[in-house]
């Protein structure tokens, strides 16, 4: 069953020379029970989106369906069964974070307190700071125990783990997998790849608000590549041995190190380097532009 | 649920209520207890004496001589110049009912929660029309300690009436800065509009008073100042129609203000 349906969801800001086409004509399912990555980079229309989904904003065109609801007509029976987390949290800064809670709980006409102290406990959240002296993570961890605390059937997460520090995008990521293995569905907008990569099951890929693809995560790291670096101690010959490997592109060299595209398993690379003398060797995950380009090419099309 | 908002509007405003309260409370404390110290008719003579357009600015268009009495005194020395210093109180208010919470992002939050728009304008709205009754009730202890402490004769009753005839005004400017921020989503330019119709009405009353005829009642009619005369509800009560009337066009004003907000993309 779908969660979210989209049917030629279009938002166009502002008319004449100064018209936004921020999502042109959304088709997108997410399934029950799946954590949905929706990648892009700035600007793409993933909050756009999101914002449509939760009748922040009104669509332009087409619609959307939520929990096999209309996101706009019923919106106020959809959000008792959404959490959500805003790109940028802002909440009352004069309050503190259990008075924040307690307003949303409030609002929600109630929640399972048990579940809540547990989140906090687990989050290491401390309540009794105002918002306004919490630092970015511990803000972001207050809107992570806002969006999870009614148990939502649908989790709506924008940018949800920026500024968090690694363990807890550790604890972020256990909380996720236990909400997918409870059935609920998680629609996740992020630019980070390697997060969605962390946790996600499938993926919408987003350029200039036009859907470019919709993949398993596992098929979007087999077409995906690295960027290598080597410190190698005498270079000689090596780039132009290099160059011929399969898998192996773009090699250039910089002073002494030597920088190239790989594609596929290491070893050919590992055994090709094995009568150098390497001092230094860095891996870098391609950057979502990248990996638009390595699948679409330059024009940007499936 | 119903009422969660109302309620939390009231607590996060309460003691903002108390100071305005308290301000404008000892304001008419101070004047009450000035009383025994005036000699009445030196005062009006005196007052009969300044050019129109003075009189007009400090709202002294009633007859002169009633302001001869305890009653009158108190409405030379505070009535005349409260509304003018309260007006900026719901427009303070008004500003809380959508514009900052949307310029800071809060209410993408509030929004995202099973909550109708029309009740994030409602449950408000109604929170701080109470608060400006508190606070008008707080200005009549302030001139009831006043007149207690001075000793002074005064009829309270009547004095009641003059104050809490204000707050119909000022629901009336209330709705008209919701709706403003409604329309116009900026803060800043919400708060613009909203100063200057203030000031472009406050205007149009002065110079009422100091024109004749016809241009003189259309003048009246439009600034919302003139539906708050202290002295005439002194001198003949209350004017039920000024009363309605105001009523009606606030209630107007908040559900355009409704309309507009339960129309639009929110945030952007």
């Amino acid at each position: 069953m779908a969660v979210i349906e989209t049917r030629d969801l279009t938002k166009v800001y502002g008319s004449g020379r100064h018209e936004v086409r921020a999502l042109d004509q959304l088709n997108l399912q997410v399934q029950q029970g799946e954590i949905f990555g929706y990648l892009g980079p700035n600007g793409a229309g993933k909050t756009t989106t999101i914002r449509l989904l939760l009748d922040l904003i009104r669509p332009s065109a087409g619609s959307a369906t939520v929990l096999g609801m209309d996101a706009q007509a019923e919106s106020v029976a959809l959000h008792k069964r959404i959490g959500f987390l805003p790109g940028e949290l802002a909440l009352w800064k004069g309050q503190t974070g259990a008075q924040v809670l307690r307003l949303v709980a409030d609002l929600r006409g109630g929640v399972d307190e048990a579940y809540l102290r547990e989140l906090t406990e687990r989050l290491q959240l401390d309540l009794n700071i105002r918002v306004r002296n919490y630092s970015s993570g511990n803000r972001r961890k207050l809107g992570l125990v806002l969006a999870l605390m009614n148990k939502p059937d649908l989790l709506v997460l924008d940018e949800p783990t920026g500024g968090l520090d690694p363990l807890m995008q550790q604890i972020f990521h256990e909380i996720m997998f236990e909400t997918r293995d409870e059935g609920r569905s998680v629609f996740l907008s992020s630019h980070l790849l390697p997060e969605v990569q962390a946790i996600c099951d499938r993926v919408a890929i987003l350029r200039q608000g036009r859907l470019i693809t919709v993949e398993q995560v596992s098929r979007l790291t087999q077409v995906g590549f690295r960027w290598v670096r080597l410190q190698v101690r005498d270079l000689g010959a090596l780039p132009g041995r290099l160059e011929a490997l399969d898998g192996v592109s773009e090699v250039s060299v910089e002073d002494s190190s030597l920088r190239l595209r790989l594609s596929g398993d290491f070893d050919p690379l590992l055994r090709a380097l094995q009568d150098s003398y390497v001092e230094e060797l860095h891996v870098h995950e391609p950057t979502l532009e990248e990996i638009f380009l390595a699948y679409y090419g330059n024009g940007g099309e499936a | 649920m119903t009422g969660v908002l109302f309620f939390n509007t009231l607590r996060g405003n309460w003691l903002q209520t108390v100071y305005w309260g308290a301000g404008l409370g000892l304001m008419a404390l101070f004047t009450a207890a000035s009383v025994p110290f005036f000699d009445s008719m030196k005062l009006v003579e005196l007052i009969q004496g300044l050019p129109p357009i003075l009189l007009a600015a400090a709202g002294y268009d009633a007859d002169l001589q009633i302001l001869a009495t305890p009653e009158g005194l108190i409405t030379i020395g505070f009535f005349g110049e409260l509304m003018l210093i309260f007006v900026a109180c719901p427009i303070v208010l008004g500003m809380r009912i959508s514009a900052n919470d949307e310029e800071d992002g809060v209410m993408e939050v509030i929004l995202s929660l099973p909550l109708s728009r029309w009740r994030v304008i409602v449950e408000r709205f109604l929170a701080f029309c109470l608060i400006l009754a508190g606070v008008s009730a707080l200005v009549y202890a302030g001139l009831w300690l006043g007149v207690a402490l001075a000793g002074v004769e005064l009829d309270m009753a009547r004095m009641a009436t003059v104050v809490f005839n204000v707050v119909p005004v000022l629901v009336f400017v209330l709705a008209f800065t919701a709706l403003m921020a409604t329309l116009f989503r900026r803060r800043q330019r919400a708060l613009a509009v909203t100063v200057v119709f203030v000031v472009a009405s406050f205007m149009l009353d002065v110079l009422a008073g100091v024109t004749d005829g016809g241009l003189s009642q259309s003048m009246h009619a439009i600034s919302f100042f003139s539906y708050y005369d202290p002295a005439g509800i002194l001198q003949h009560g209350p004017d039920q129609g000024k009363t309605f009337l105001t009523g009606a066009l606030a209630l107007l004003l908040a559900l355009g203000s409704l309309w507009a907000f339960q129309r639009r993309d929110m945030g952007l």
